[in-house]
């Protein structure tokens, strides 16, 4: 849960710049389609992240397991 | 690990940097407006996917002369995180172009060719997912691997070939001298170097994961 909350923070400070920049700028009917930019590349770079961290995970467990089912061969 | 941190940390900077520059300093476009500042992310992810593609190219080949098995982890790492930079280029085209052109996508050919790209290297992943493990998947990976690439400089040179509602290249060899503002060169070029940045690091986290899942994978078949 932290995480995710740490996730949507970081999202929102890097968007802050955008929206800060919104009253100098003219066009604003292009404006969420700026966002949406921003929010897809990020989004997508995090979900990546999180893929790598399960990934990550995943194989930690399976070394466990291997590890143990080696152990538990050696000793019969 | 201090290297990758450093990267890591790096890229931060230079987003942030990124960010500043595109809505606090950059001017708007005359002619596209706000929307413009969409080519700040755009154009750099795209270079980025080839770049990517590049170093799969060196992968594959480096598999195919040497059989290293850390050249196809490059390759492969490489690959998945070019599909992911291809299919950000792709939407935040997409997103660019609903206000620019009108519609979400047409079937122009700089368009076509880097769908056709993203395809290929999709095909790419699900062959080294559904092909034997070991040597003959990565054979069949590294050969298509360096097929693919053709279509790398048929996407640059789509929009010079044939006639496209994309606009022509405005940054490498084959861009008019001046096409690009100076301050936009500048934010531009920031934005090459922040998502190079982020490239090497995912880069470098994907390959030791890959190596990780080889061993995991040995070690499974020689236990069973």
């Amino acid at each position: 849960m932290s995480k995710r909350l740490a996730a949507l923070v970081v999202i929102l400070i890097l968007l802050t710049p955008a929206m800060l920049g919104s009253n100098h700028t003219e066009g604003e009917d292009y404006l969420p389609f700026l966002f949406a930019v921003f929010a897809v590349t990020w989004v997508a770079f995090f979900g990546y992240a999180f893929f790598m961290t399960r990934k990550q995970a995943d194989l930690k467990r399976e070394i466990d397991i291997l590890r143990q089912s080696i152990e538990e061969s050696e000793e019969t | 690990m201090t290297g990758r941190l450093t990267l890591l940390g790096s890229s931060g900077v230079l987003m942030m940097l990124l960010l500043a520059l595109i809505f606090l300093w950059v001017p708007t476009d005359i002619v596209l407006g706000i929307s413009q500042r969409i080519f700040y992310f755009h154009v750099p992810m795209a270079l980025v996917a080839f770049l990517a593609f590049g170093v799969v190219v060196v992968g594959s080949i480096g598999y195919l002369w040497k059989k290293s098995e850390r050249m196809d982890a490059l390759a492969y790492a490489a690959a998945e995180i070019g599909v992911l930079f291809t299919t950000l280029m792709l939407i935040t085209g997409m997103l660019w172009a609903k206000p620019v052109w009108g519609v979400w996508w047409t079937w122009s050919p700089q368009l076509t060719t880097s769908l056709i790209l993203w395809f290929i290297y999709t095909a790419y992943l699900m062959i080294r997912s559904y092909a034997p493990q070991g040597d003959q998947g990565a054979r069949y990976g590294a050969v298509m691997g360096i097929i693919g690439f053709v279509d790398v400089p048929i996407v640059y040179m789509a929009a010079k070939w044939w006639r496209d509602v994309h606009p022509e290249a405005v940054v490498g060899p084959l861009a008019d001298e001046g096409s690009l503002e100076g301050k936009m060169v500048i934010a531009f070029l920031v934005g090459l170097l922040a998502f190079t940045t982020l490239f090497a690091y995912l880069l470098m986290e994907r390959y030791t994961l890959r190596r990780q899942e080889s061993l995991v994978e040995r070690l499974r078949y020689s236990h069973v």
